[in-house]
């Protein structure tokens, strides 16, 4: 059995990249052997060149494991400067840096007598992203950010997706949060039973797939054989009606005006149209399954 | 698996030796096994069981000199220092921690070395309390034999060195691994020294028993890790250097496996 089979992408410096799928697709082996902590079986991974083994990548990575199973016994204080310290950064900064992390994540606590173990999940969250940002890490792997954080939590990791974004940082962002991939994505990859469907970049996805809802005034001369037609015309999907209004699939600002145009040639008095925004989730649920496809959990493949 | 820079991480040296410790709940065990000496001697004078001679204070001094050889004291202060499993409140700490601490510039190697050191260093040190503890005692009850010597000392860094290296050994490899190799290690233990206890016999069941007893002590008794007393050997007429060096590749053995074992270890950190 394959967990991750023919997984095929590349991320550019300074973009947000993520990878989404259902549970059992092959995210968080991909994100393994991204991080050297799993051998793919078969294929090759570079970091900026190098080898995820490699310890010069290693030194400009953070990492945001999904659960934060740190060293519970150590206060978070102790926690921050033992991740610091490892990562090779100069003793002098120490201080300062924890301080700077913390500010981002905005945890206000007594960092030198509160313990890992005494937090809750949301502030663990905290506390691993702190983790993963300490050092100033030019790549950031994040696995499930927004995993059991309050919608304060949502906003805050978002805030900060956006400014390591704007300071150039490499992000690859692993969530079944799918609205927020696509608030703070550059592109995506879809991942479904340990194959890659699709790499899209989320601003065209939008572009491409959306809704158009037409309403008009109510006739005698109107029928569902007429804006089938008009659809079909046009190129554009008939997704659905309600007797005085219509939803169509149509790609882009130009098949819009088409179907509209095409609509009021039928004899049809529109007053209204507006673009529904789908949501990436309606994207993703709507993708057809692809043939065959792994599952399982042993060997990775790139 | 990994590409090497540094043999020792001074930063795992640090947490593993004395960062947990701040904790000061964390002292209470090892404390415990360094007055074990010292209260078998204030006990056997305060409730003795016999009249308390030259020779019943020599014989005092030797069994607390019999505290270095102790393999389950070394096990229990080496498991302190190597897992987090105690200061975490479990036996056995999550593997997790590991997996975010090699996403960090450090070779898996280098990992257990400086872990090892660490644990070498620390355990050495409470033995060496416990034992200059028993000393000071010893001397106030009369008991002037008890021996803290160069040659204590150093049976006690190498029997530390020892058993540490088991220890570091379980911790490292992947948890069925180091619980068959425990229960392999101990079995193989038992059963190799049951052929010098059965004597001859016509008794089939006995023979065979005695004949793989020997077989099992023959092949991988070297194996096992063992303590060394240095005072005992270097008072011997002849030094055991064969012994000598089954002690030191055991080491060298368990601590290769230990980092082998570990840089093979694939780590998943989380559930998809």
């Amino acid at each position: 059995m394959k967990a991750v089979d023919n997984a095929c992408f590349e991320v550019q410096e300074g973009e947000v990249f993520g990878l989404i799928g259902p549970n059992g697709a092959g995210k968080t082996t991909i994100f393994g052997c991204l991080l050297a902590l799993t051998q793919p079986s078969a294929g090759t991974i570079k970091i900026d060149g190098m080898s995820p083994f490699d310890l010069d990548v290693k030194s400009q990575l953070g990492f945001l494991p999904e659960r934060p199973c740190f060293n519970r016994w150590m206060t978070i204080k102790q926690f921050l400067a033992y991740h610091h310290w490892i990562s090779g950064r100069p003793a002098s900064e120490r201080e300062s840096e924890i301080k700077r992390v913390l500010a981002l994540v905005e945890l206000d606590i007594d960092i030198n007598r509160r313990k890992v173990k005494e937090m809750s999940r949301g502030m663990l969250q905290r506390v691993g992203i702190a983790q993963a940002l300490i050092g100033h890490p030019r790549i950031f792997f994040l696995d499930e950010p927004t995993s059991g954080m309050d919608p304060l939590g949502f906003i805050l990791i978002r805030k900060l997706l956006l400014k390591c974004k704007e300071d150039g940082m490499t992000i690859v962002l692993n969530s079944h949060h799918l609205n927020e991939v696509e608030k703070v994505c550059d592109r995506i990859a879809f991942i479904r039973k340990g194959k890659i469907e699709e790499v899209a970049n989320v601003a065209a996805l939008s572009e491409v797939r959306q809704v158009l809802n037409v309403s008009w005034l109510a006739s005698v001369n109107e029928s569902t054989s007429a804006l089938a037609t008009a659809a079909e015309s046009t190129g554009c999907q008939l997704l659905e009606t309600t007797g005085e209004t219509a939803k169509f699939a149509v790609s882009g600002n130009e098949k819009a005006a088409d179907i509209i145009a095409s609509l009021t040639a039928s004899g049809l008095r529109v007053y209204a149209s507006h673009f529904e925004r789908r949501e990436l989730v309606e994207l993703f649920l709507n993708a057809p399954e692809p043939e065959g496809g792994g599952g399982g959990s042993k060997h990775a493949n790139q | 698996m990994q590409t090497s820079k540094t043999l020792f991480n001074p930063t795992v040296f640090a947490y593993t030796l004395y960062v947990k410790f701040a904790d000061r709940r964390y002292w209470l065990l090892p404390l415990l096994l360094v007055i074990v000496p010292s209260f078998g001697i204030v006990i056997s004078f305060v409730f003795p069981h016999a009249a308390l001679n030259d020779e019943a204070k020599k014989m005092i001094a030797e069994v607390v000199h019999g505290y270095i050889l102790q393999p389950t004291v070394y096990l229990l202060l080496g498991y302190i220092f190597i897992s987090d499993g105690p200061a975490s409140g479990k036996i056995v700490a999550e593997s997790d921690t590991l997996a975010l601490l090699f996403t960090r510039p450090m070779t898996r190697f280098c990992y257990v070395v400086s872990r090892y050191l660490a644990a070498v260093l620390g355990t050495s040190v409470f033995m060496f309390a416990a034992i200059l503890l028993a000393y000071l005692v010893g001397l106030c009850y009369g008991v002037p034999y008890i021996d803290i010597g160069l040659l204590t000392i150093a049976s006690i860094i190498l029997n530390a060195a020892s058993w540490c290296s088991l220890i570091i050994f379980l911790h490292s490899a992947p948890p069925l691994v180091a619980f068959l190799t425990l229960f392999t290690l101990i079995g193989c233990g038992g059963i190799g020294s049951i052929y010098s206890q059965v004597e001859q016999s016509k008794n089939v069941f006995l023979e065979l028993l005695k004949t793989v007893s020997l077989f099992v002590d023959q092949w991988f008794g070297d194996f096992i890790p063992s303590s060394v007393d240095l005072v005992a050997m270097t008072a011997a007429s002849a030094f055991d250097t064969y012994e000598f060096a089954i002690f030191i590749s055991n080491i060298a053995f368990f601590l290769l496996i230990a980092a082998f074992a570990l840089s093979c270890r694939e780590f998943s950190y989380g559930s998809d």
